[in-house]
């Protein structure tokens, strides 16, 4: 039984009218009824179906590098997670590398962008020259077998690389043209504040939406996430490198899968040798 | 502390957080009616017969099941997983919304009550004209639409006074979607059983497939809000959108057949009993 029924139908209505005459104007009501959900529906479908479109002059959804800007995938060698040395450019020729910086305890952002890509990656159609290398920026934490477990929730063709030192991650970074990165630590526990920094951007930049403050903008929050004794604030876009060598576009985090999924066969076909006219 | 369940940039926590608004919403919705309840028990010269007191007392279960069914969807922890997290979630705070909560309210309410609120309210023409079957359909079914909708989703989620909106919107489409069901007032009911299960089939059961095979087969996910939260448990933004249109597609079957179903039995059953006119009178 859906409904009781005890006391229903014993009071009359308030106004016998309204109850009369239901009928009357039904065929309006029915018209109006359907110009409401077209209308309806036409909205929904509009913004549902808007999301892919081309926004403005540049070929790329993601941020395009200026032709003045434009620099070369960094010439420098890693190990990866499996001890074996990686030259970003020399052991990656003739795909897109897709350079990001993270770290195992980052509480939010590397594991979003990372779970990006793979899910475009994933894609059935996908360019399949494109090499995801993820650059640790917490080398002292993450080990290798800490660092590929953690890659692997989310795909195992992408690349662990670990900086052999704290300058070779800044020389990344300088390459990149990327903000530097800061260890934070939590003064309620350790008794005392410090920040590190590589690379060569100054700390008044991280301010910038485009940086991972692993939830430091709301609040320092890596303490209340496992053994973590400090936070590391980062640049958080993902640096995209086409196979000639030049990296086009950046992709700061929030960026949707659908601008990955964009711009990454542009990038995938661009293997000319004179970068402005063919990546711009 | 915060006021209603919205988006958070945060990774997701099973840390208790408190959402006083939905606690105050909540009591809202359940003092008045124990109060009136109340009211009119001690305001009744005589006692009632035991069949409609127990009739009675099953409505206030009834009411406050519906009461606790809207607390669930709207307090921690579904409702912060389904304003900031999973789409899924948001789908199941939808569905505890319009086909658990707004029944339950609806069947809750005695007639008296409803009578003396419209009458205070000057709202009964009001009410006899949203509860015309086909506006009261198409009014449900174009909050679903567009409460599903990618903006109305990325926009009003990503704060709380929009939150409580969206969560308005369910909560009030679905009590209208229920009325030409189990009003309260018979005449604002559709009297033959035929014509409440082609209404409760069309409003309930056919356009929601259309949002649902959107998200379910969507190449991309729709909602930026869920695609861009830090993940639950390694659930990726594809999947839980696909179950988020499973749940939309498939979640209000037993409630919407269900329904149709014991509508069917009690045709069925007051089809075998003789017609009034044909009993003899009954003595007095």
């Amino acid at each position: 039984m859906w409904y009781p029924s005890t006391s229903l139908g014993k009071d009359p209505p308030l106004a016998s009218g309204d109850v009369q005459g239901r009928e009357s104007g039904h065929a309006s009501k029915v018209r109006w009824g359907i110009r409401f959900a077209v209308v309806a529906a036409v909205v929904w479908l509009t913004v549902a179906c808007g999301t892919g479109g081309d926004t403005d002059e540049s070929r790329y959804e993601g941020l395009a590098v200026p032709a003045s800007q434009l620099r070369q995938v960094p010439d420098m060698a890693f190990t990866d997670t499996d001890g074996n040395d990686i030259h970003l450019a020399a052991d990656t020729q003739g795909q897109v590398r897709l350079v990001y910086q993270m770290f195992t305890n980052c509480p939010d952002i590397c594991g979003v962008q990372l779970a990006q890509l793979a899910s475009v990656l994933n894609r059935p159609g996908a360019p399949t020259n494109v090499a995801v290398l993820a650059v640790t920026v917490d080398p002292d934490r993450d080990t290798p077998e800490v660092l590929r477990a953690y890659l692997d929730q989310f795909s195992e063709d992408f690349v662990g690389l670990i900086p052999s030192s704290e300058q070779q991650l800044t020389d990344l970074q300088n390459a990149l043209g990327a903000l530097a990165s800061i260890k934070i630590f939590d003064t309620t526990t350790t008794g005392a504040h410090q920040m590190t920094s590589e690379g060569d951007a100054s700390h008044e930049d991280m301010d910038d939406a485009h940086i991972d403050h692993g939830g430091t903008a709301g609040g320092m929050t890596a303490m209340d996430h496992g053994d973590v004794d400090y936070d590391i604030a980062h640049d958080a876009r993902v640096f995209a490198y086409a196979p000639n060598g030049y990296g086009y576009a950046q992709y700061p985090h929030p960026t949707r899968q659908t601008q990955f999924d964009h711009d990454l066969p542009i990038l995938a076909g661009i293997e000319s040798d004179a970068p402005v006219e063919a990546g711009l | 502390m915060s006021f209603w369940c919205s988006a958070l940039e945060e990774p997701w926590s099973w840390s208790w957080r408190a959402y006083p608004g939905v606690w105050a919403a909540s009591l809202a919705i359940a003092v008045p009616y124990l109060a009136a309840r109340r009211r009119a028990r001690s305001m009744r010269p005589q006692p009632l017969d035991p069949a409609t007191t127990a009739a009675q007392r099953r409505q206030t279960w009834l009411f406050l099941a519906g009461v606790l069914a809207f607390w669930a969807a709207s307090d921690w922890p579904l409702g912060v997983l389904g304003a900031g997290y999973l789409a899924s979630a948001h789908m199941v705070q939808f569905m505890l919304y319009t086909l658990v909560a707004a029944p339950l309210l609806v069947l809750g309410t005695p007639e008296p009550m409803a009578r003396r609120i419209l009458a205070k309210l000057r709202l009964y023409r009001v009410m006899t004209r949203l509860t015309q079957p086909v506006f009261a359909g198409l009014v449900f079914n174009g909050c679903l639409v567009v409460t599903h909708s990618p903006w109305a989703v990325d926009t009003l989620r990503a704060n709380q006074f929009g939150s409580f909106v969206m969560d308005a919107v369910w909560l009030v489409s679905g009590v209208l979607v229920w009325l030409p069901i189990c009003s309260p007032l018979v005449e604002n009911r559709l009297r033959a059983y035929p014509g409440k299960m082609v209404y409760l089939f069309l409003a309930l059961g056919v356009v929601p497939a259309v949002p649902a095979g959107f998200l379910t087969f969507a190449g991309f996910p729709l909602y930026a809000t869920y695609e861009l939260a830090p993940r639950f448990y390694g659930l990726d933004a594809a999947t839980d959108q696909q179950t988020a249109g499973l749940i939309m597609k498939l979640g209000g079957i037993p409630i919407v057949w269900g329904t149709i179903i014991a509508m069917m039995m009690r045709w069925a059953d007051e089809s075998k009993m003789p017609s009034p006119a044909a009993l003899p009178p009954s003595p007095r």
